[in-house]
C-alpha cells in the first residue's frame, strides 16, 4: 500500500473520537433520562401525598372493598358542552378526539350494542347538568311500539337502572312507535302489576342509521345516582319475549313474567358510574405546566382527573426541518437508541397497562414509552393510599423532547465539529503523506538515476537542505554518491597511472636490453634475449592500451573544433579498412550527402578504428563487416554491423565500460576492453548515442551511433 | 674532444644504462639524480646536451624547472625530455619552455642516439656558415637538412626534431601519401597513431601561425597524410 494511503487509513482511526462522542452524548442522554425520571416521581410522590382526600376515589366507601368487574362499570367522560340530542354522534368529541364507544361485549345474535355516556356539570351550580347517552345499536329488525299498544314491554327499548347512594332505585324505558324524539316513561308497580309514568326531564332521539339505530339521551344529573346499568331490550313478538343486552354483562333471553319479576324486584345495577372528579382536576391542576400530561386513576384505572400542559411554544424550526430528521436518523444509526419500548396508547377513559396494575400494588415506578408519533415519553407513577391501602396513582407523562432537543444539538454540534475536525486532519494528514511520499519519491528517483542506462554515474547529486531523516537520507545518498564517483574515477584513472608507473621499471628493462644488445653475446643469450624483447614489447602495447583512453580523454579536453566531412572521413577509413584486414569483406553504404558536423575528424577515425578492430575480431575470414553512414532527420546515423557470434545478454549494459571484455578466447592480441569504452567516449564528446544490438537476422552484432546535427561544438 | 652530455635522472638503472649507451657511442656523460645538484654544476659548466627526466626525487615537475633556469642560462642549449609521462599537456608543456624535443621512455636506445646524434648536427650546421648545405626546396618550403631547420615563406618555422622529420618525410615526395608507420620511422619513434596525430596538428599549428592560409599537410581518412604538391 503506498504511503498516503497508509496514513488514510490509520487516520480512519480518528472516527473513533466521533464515536466517543456519541456514547458521551449517550452517557448524557441516560443520565438527562434517569434524572427527568427522578424528578418526575418527586413531583408524583408530592402530588399523591397532597391528594388527602382520597374520598374522592370512589363513589362509596362500600366500593373500596367489592368494586365490581371493571367491564360492568360505565364511565362518564366529562363534556364541556351540552350536547344536541338529535342521536348523532358529531359533537362527541373531546379534546379533538371522538369519545370512544363503549365496546358492547354481547356479540351473540344480530345485535350489538355500544354506549358513550357523558356527563355536562355547568361550572356555577355542582348539581345542575346532565347525564348523556349515546347508544349506537345494531340491530337489522327493530321492532316500533304498535299504536295504542298498552303493555309495557312491546317493542325494542332501552332500560336504564339507577340507584342512589341511600337506596332508592329507578329504572326507566325508552321505546317509541316511529324515528324520532324519545320520552322515558319511569317504571313503577303497583300490586303486582308494572304501571308506568311518562318523564318530561328524561328524554332522546331515537335515529334510524344504515345498521340499526342509535339513540341519543339525556337527564338531569339530579335524579342521577351512584351506579347505572343500561340495557337493550331486543323485543321478540314472535314469541313475545326479551333479549336483553347490558352493558358488562352477556345477553339474556326473558320470558315477559321474567321481565316483569326482574323490573319488579329491580335489583340494583352492579356497575357503578365512574366519573371525573371536578375536584380532583382543580386540585392538579397547579402541576399542570409541569408535565405534559397528568393523570389521576383508581384502583381499576379509570381516569378521574386529567390536565394537559398548555402547548404555547411554537415548535422549534429546525425540529421540523429535513435536517432534524436526518441527523436524528444519523443519531440513532450511530448510537442505536435500540430500547424495545412499550407503545403508548393514548389514554381515553381508563389507563390499566402494567405500569398502572404494578403501581397499584404499591410500588412507584417509571417506564419509557414509544408514543404513536416516534416520540419518546415518561410515564411515572405513584400510589395514592390511605389507612386501607391503596386507592388509586397518579400518573405524570412527560415527552423526552427536550432531553432530545438538548442532545441532539449537543450531539450535531459535536458530530459537526468532530467531523469537521477529521475531515481536516485527514486532508492534513493525507496531503502530509502525499509531501512525504513525494520526497521519498523524489528522491528514490534521484537513487535510480544515480547510475544511467549506460551504467555511468551521473555527475551530480542535489543535496537536501531538509533537517528531518529524509533529508538525513538524501545527505546519506549524496556522501555515498560522491564516494562512488570519487571511487570511479579513481578506477578510471588506475590505469593510465598504473601505465605511468610501470613505463619506469619497463624504460629500465628496455634500455638494459638495448644496451645488452651492444655487447657481444654467445647465441644462446640472443636466443633469451630476443624472447625478452618480444615480451618488453608486449608490454609495452599493453601499457600504451592502459594509457590510450586517458590520451582519449585528454585530446577531448584540448579538442579544437572544426568544421568537417563526416563522409569523406568515413568513405576514406572504410575504403582503407580492406587493405587493413584483407581476409575480411567490407561492404560501404555511404551517403551521398556530405554530413558536414563539427567536432573533431581525428576522433571519428579513431572511433571507427575501434568499432571496426572490435568487428573485425569477432568475424571469422570471408565474412562481412558492413559500415553504413546514413543522414537521420536531426542526426547522423553511422552503423558498423559484422557476421558473427551474438553479443551475450548479460554483458549488454557493461559492454560499453572500460576494462570490459566479452571475448570469450584470447587471442594472440591483448584486449583490455578500453575499444568500446574509448568508442563510448568520442560518442558523448559528439553529445550523441551508441547502441549495440544484434542484427534482427540473428546473424551478427550491428553497432549503431547517432550523432546530432548540431551540437555544442557547432559554431555557427 | 667528446661532447658532453648531462643526464638528469632519478632512477638509477635508467641513469646507468644511458650512460652505457652514450659512452659507447663516444660521449662524455655526466649524471644527476636530482635538480640541485644538476643546477650546481650547470653553473660551473654547461653540458652542450642535456637529457631530463620531468619527476626528479621528491619534485613531480622538477624537470620542467630545471629546464627553465637551463634555458635561462644557455638559449641555444638542446634539451630533450626524457620521460614517463606521456600526456599530451605535459609534452606541451615541455615543449614551450623550449625543449627541443620530448621522448617517452619507453622510446629504444638507438632511436635515443639518432636524435641525440641529430640535434648535435643541428647545432654544429647552425654554427657553419651557411654553404652548400642539402636543401629541400618544395614551394614556399625551404627544409635544411644540415641544420634541420625549416623554412615557410622565408619566415623560420620552430620545428622540434621530430617534427622537423616528419615534415621533410611528407614533403620529400609531395602529393605522396605517407601512412603512420612511414612517417614513424622518419621519425626514428615508435609512437602510436594519436601522437603522430598530434604532432601533425602541432606542425600544422605552427605553419598556420605564420601563414593562416597553410592547407600544404592533407589529412587522407584511413591511411595517412600527404604533402600537397604545389
Amino acid at each position: 500500500m503506498r504511503l498516503p494511503l497508509q496514513l488514510l487509513f490509520i487516520s480512519l482511526f480518528m472516527l473513533a473520537l466521533p464515536w466517543a462522542g456519541c456514547q458521551y452524548v449517550k452517557e448524557l442522554e441516560s443520565a438527562l433520562r434517569k434524572g427527568q425520571e427522578n424528578t418526575l416521581l418527586a413531583s408524583a410522590q408530592v402530588l399523591a401525598q397532597s391528594l388527602d382526600e382520597v374520598e374522592q376515589f370512589y363513589p362509596t366507601t362500600a366500593y373500596i372493598n367489592q368494586a365490581p368487574p371493571a367491564d360492568r362499570q360505565l364511565y362518564a367522560h366529562q363534556l364541556a358542552r351540552p350536547m344536541i340530542v338529535d342521536g348523532y354522534a358529531d359533537d362527541w368529541v373531546q379534546e379533538q378526539q371522538q369519545m370512544n364507544w363503549w365496546p358492547a361485549k354481547s356479540t351473540v345474535g344480530q345485535v350489538q350494542l355500544s354506549a358513550s355516556i357523558g356527563i355536562y356539570q355547568s361550572q356555577q351550580q355542582q348539581s345542575a347538568g346532565s347525564l348523556y347517552f349515546h347508544l349506537n345499536i345494531k340491530d337489522s329488525q327493530l321492532h316500533y311500539r304498535p299504536y295504542q299498544e298498552q303493555r309495557v314491554i312491546a317493542a325494542d327499548s332501552v332500560l336504564i337502572e339507577l340507584q342512589h347512594p341511600w337506596g332508592t332505585r329507578s329504572a326507566y324505558l325508552l321505546d317509541t312507535s316511529a324515528p324520532g324524539l324519545l320520552r322515558a316513561k319511569e317504571i313503577t308497580h303497583q300490586f303486582g302489576k308494572l304501571k308506568w309514568v311518562m318523564r318530561d326531564d328524561i328524554y332522546g332521539y331515537w335515529q334510524e342509521s344504515a345498521k340499526g339505530v342509535a339513540i341519543e339521551l339525556q337527564m338531569p344529573l339530579s335524579i342521577v345516582g351512584h351506579r347505572v346499568a343500561v340495557s337493550y331490550l331486543d323485543y321478540q313478538p314472535a314469541t313475545d319475549q326479551v333479549v336483553m343486552y347490558k352493558v358488562g354483562h352477556s345477553p339474556q333471553l326473558l320470558t315477559m313474567a321474567e321481565l316483569n319479576q326482574h323490573l319488579q324486584l329491580l335489583p340494583p345495577p352492579e356497575g357503578y358510574l365512574i366519573r371525573s372528579k371536578r375536584q380532583l382536576a382543580a386540585q392538579i391542576a397547579s402541576y399542570a405546566n409541569n408535565v405534559d400530561e397528568l393523570l389521576v386513576v383508581d384502583r381499576q384505572g379509570w381516569l378521574l382527573a386529567r390536565t394537559y400542559r398548555f402547548q404555547d411554544a411554537e415548535p422549534d424550526e429546525f425540529e421540523e426541518s429535513f435536517s432534524y430528521g436526518f441527523w436524528r436518523w444519523l443519531y440513532r444509526l450511530l448510537l442505536g437508541d435500540k430500547r424495545q419500548l412499550a407503545t403508548f396508547s393514548e389514554v381515553e377513559n381508563r389507563f390499566y397497562n402494567e405500569q398502572v396494575q404494578a403501581v397499584l400494588k404499591g410500588e412507584a415506578n417509571a417506564q419509557w414509552y414509544r408514543s404513536s408519533s416516534d416520540k419518546t415519553k415518561v410515564a411515572v407513577a405513584y400510589p395514592v393510599k390511605n389507612e386501607v391501602g391503596v386507592v388509586g396513582a397518579v400518573v405524570l407523562i412527560n415527552s423526552s423532547d427536550e432531553i432530545l432537543s438538548l442532545t441532539n444539538s449537543a450531539w450535531r454540534e459535536l458530530l459537526q465539529i468532530t467531523l469537521l475536525v477529521v475531515t481536516v486532519c485527514v486532508f492534513a494528514l493525507f496531503g502530509y503523506a502525499s509531501w512525504l511520499s513525494f520526497r521519498i519519491k523524489r528522491l528514490s528517483g534521484l537513487a535510480e538515476q544515480v547510475l544511467s542506462k549506460e551504467g555511468q554515474l551521473i555527475s551530480y547529486f542535489p543535496v537536501s537542505g531538509a533537517q528531518d531523516e529524509i533529508g538525513d537520507l538524501n545527505r546519506s545518498f549524496s556522501v555515498l554518491h560522491s564516494r562512488l564517483m570519487e571511487y570511479t574515477h579513481y578506477l578510471k584513472g588506475l590505469s593510465s597511472k598504473l601505465a605511468h608507473e610501470l613505463r619506469t621499471p619497463l624504460a629500465v628493462i628496455k634500455s638494459s636490453l638495448d644496451n645488452m644488445a651492444l655487447e657481444p653475446l654467445p647465441d644462446t643469450v640472443k636466443t633469451y634475449q630476443s624472447r625478452a624483447i618480444e615480451g618488453v614489447d608486449r608490454l609495452r602495447y599493453l601499457i600504451e592500451a592502459m594509457s590510450e583512453a586517458n590520451r582519449v580523454e585528454q585530446s577531448i579536453a584540448s579538442a579544437e573544433p572544426e568544421l568537417f566531412s563526416l563522409k569523406s572521413v568515413v568513405e576514406g577509413m572504410g575504403q582503407a579498412y580492406q587493405s587493413v584486414y584483407p581476409n575480411k569483406e567490407f561492404k560501404l553504404e555511404i551517403t551521398d550527402n556530405s554530413c558536414q558536423l563539427w567536432g573533431e575528424p581525428e576522433l571519428i577515425s579513431q572511433m571507427l578504428d575501434k568499432l571496426v578492430s572490435n568487428a573485425a575480431d569477432f568475424t571469422t575470414d570471408g565474412q562481412q563487416i558492413a559500415i553504413e553512414l546514413a543522414v537521420l532527420e536531426n542526426d547522423y546515423l553511422l552503423a558498423v554491423s559484422n557476421e558473427g557470434p551474438l553479443l551475450p545478454e548479460t554483458m549488454r549494459h557493461q559492454l560499453f565500460d572500460s576494462l570490459v571484455s566479452v571475448r570469450k578466447e584470447a587471442n594472440n592480441k591483448q584486449h583490455l576492453g578500453f575499444g568500446l569504452y574509448i568508442v563510448k567516449l568520442i560518442v558523448d564528446f559528439y553529445e550523441g548515442e551508441v547502441t549495440a544490438d544484434n542484427l534482427d537476422d540473428l546473424s551478427g552484432v550491428i553497432f549503431t551511433i547517432t550523432l546530432p546535427k548540431v551540437n555544442s561544438l557547432t559554431i555557427t | 674532444m667528446k661532447r658532453r652530455i648531462a643526464v638528469v635522472e632519478d632512477e638509477a638503472a635508467i641513469r646507468e644504462n644511458y650512460r652505457a649507451v652514450l659512452t659507447r657511442y663516444g660521449y662524455d656523460v655526466s649524471l644527476y639524480s636530482n635538480r640541485p645538484t644538476a643546477m650546481k654544476a650547470f653553473r660551473e659548466q654547461l653540458p652542450e646536451l642535456a637529457i631530463i627526466d620531468v619527476g626528479l626525487e621528491d619534485e613531480v615537475e622538477g624537470g620542467f624547472e630545471l629546464c627553465r633556469e637551463l634555458r635561462s642560462m644557455a638559449p641555444h642549449l638542446p634539451i630533450i625530455f626524457l620521460t614517463a609521462r606521456d600526456s599530451e599537456f605535459d609534452a606541451i608543456s615541455g615543449l614551450r619552455l623550449g625543449a627541443d624535443d620530448y621522448l617517452t621512455k619507453d622510446i629504444s636506445l638507438e632511436h635515443m642516439v639518432a636524435r641525440i646524434v641529430a640535434l648535435f648536427r643541428r647545432i654544429d650546421s647552425l654554427k657553419q656558415s651557411q654553404q652548400n648545405s642539402l636543401q629541400i626546396v618544395e614551394g614556399p618550403l625551404v627544409l635544411d637538412l644540415d641544420r634541420m631547420t625549416a623554412v615557410w615563406n622565408d619566415a623560420p618555422v620552430p620545428l622540434t626534431l621530430t617534427e622537423f622529420w616528419l615534415v621533410h618525410a611528407l614533403a620529400k615526395h609531395p602529393g605522396h601519401v605517407k601512412n603512420r608507420q612511414q612517417l614513424m620511422d622518419a621519425a626514428n619513434v615508435v609512437l602510436d597513431d594519436s601522437t603522430i596525430t598530434s604532432h601533425i596538428k602541432r606542425i600544422r599549428k605552427k605553419f598556420l601561425k605564420l601563414d593562416p592560409a597553410f592547407t600544404a599537410i592533407e589529412t587522407i581518412y584511413g591511411f595517412g597524410y600527404r604533402w600537397q604538391p604545389h
